[in-house]
């Protein structure tokens, strides 16, 4: 329970993303390997973030689910790629939404979801008094057999 | 408001908007003050209800589960070279890129020709196998590798340089050369060396030369 190579876990989950993400550079500054641990609680705070977003944008844009775990999957590895960098970062909303954006604009348009035309409603109209009307007229007649 | 109920309703709201929210409210009640547990309780359920159902909780959930399972996948290969190996595996895997395609592209920017091209083939091997050193790499071949795959060069080199950081505190881990040859040494056959590690009568082959510095032989080659 009391391993010194893990820090405090309910401690690090009381942490707000600024809070943790403050920590992560101090340790990697510091050259302390328990970064590691706190990178953990925000990449899985950061691929929550990422999914969100990318859901919301996925909707919008009519990108099936299969492409949208891909870009969730791709935006997830920036984020742990960004988060072994020895800077200050910002927040973890911000890298996720832009990441998440990036992902998803690379996707281009849905291949599971080719474009469909529009069928047109079908305009009908009775022509029977019309019909009518023509045959009354002369302007049509009867041709005479038995069906007419 | 005391500290301790503004950190557990920060941490319940961080896992309300992450969608693991602990169904328990114990859970974020233990660090608040008995006096508050109502304040607290009120609070977060008015949040909830502000927020309404989570219409992509469902649906979502298969891709916050492959995510986890990727980074895990990279960070579970995490060597002397960092989290690069796994992250390039991934990369590759999740766009559908073949190993090929990349080592077309490198080939084609360092215009190598055959015996340069084999090398990049064995070394680009260790690259994503992990047993090559991160901090050895040259970052010019990081930043060709993060052109390729659209991402930040700078996010390749540190997390090429990752391992340097741990071994700043672990003892080192001797490597096993890789295919029977250290990671300095060339294919017997093609480019031999004399004990010294100098080239000898053959000549030394430029392809395979530029290939070596680039994968071994630091961040400045």
């Amino acid at each position: 329970m009391n391993d010194p190579d893990r820090l405090d876990e309910a401690a690090l989950r009381r942490l707000d993303d600024i809070q943790l993400e403050s920590l992560r550079y101090r340790l990697l500054s510091e050259g302390d390997v328990r970064y590691e641990h706190v990178v953990e609680h925000l990449l899985v705070r950061g691929i929550g973030a990422i999914e969100r977003i990318a859901a919301e944008l996925c909707d919008v844009r009519g990108i099936g689910a299969e492409q949208r775990e891909k870009a969730v999957i791709d935006a997830s590895l920036r984020l742990q790629l960004r988060l072994a960098r020895e800077e200050r970062l910002p927040s973890l909303e911000t890298l996720a939404s832009q990441f998440a954006t990036q992902c998803i604009d690379a996707l281009g348009p849905a291949p599971d979801q080719p474009p469909r035309l529009a069928s047109r409603p079908p305009q009908l109209r009775s022509i029977e008094t019309q019909l009518g009307e023509a045959l009354h007229d002369g302007r049509l007649r009867r041709k005479g057999g038995k069906d007419s | 408001m005391s500290d301790t109920f503004e950190q557990a309703f920060l941490a319940a709201v961080d896992d309300l908007n992450a969608g693991r929210l602990h169904e328990d409210p114990r859970y974020y009640l233990e660090t608040v003050p008995t006096g508050q547990h109502e304040e607290f309780t009120r609070r977060l359920s008015a949040l909830m209800a502000a927020r309404g159902p989570a219409s992509h909780d469902v649906v979502t959930s298969a891709s916050y589960a492959a995510a986890l399972a990727a980074v895990s996948a990279v960070k579970a290969t995490d060597g002397s070279a960092g989290i690069l190996p796994g992250a390039l595996r991934q990369l590759r895997k999740v766009r559908g890129i073949e190993r090929d395609t990349v080592l077309d592209a490198l080939a084609a920017e360092y215009e190598f020709g055959p015996s340069g091209r084999d090398s990049l083939r064995r070394y680009y091997h260790q690259l994503e196998s992990g047993s090559l050193i991160g901090a050895n790499i040259a970052h010019r071949l990081l930043r060709s590798l993060a052109r390729l795959f659209d991402v930040d060069g700078e996010d390749f080199i540190a997390a090429a340089c990752a391992s340097k950081r741990r071994d700043l505190e672990r003892p080192k881990l001797g490597l096993a050369p890789s295919l029977g040859r250290s990671a300095g040494e060339t294919d017997p056959g093609r480019t031999p060396t004399d004990a010294g590690g100098t080239r000898r009568a053959l000549g030394p082959d430029r392809d395979v030369e530029l290939v070596e510095r680039l994968f071994t032989g630091g961040p400045d080659a």
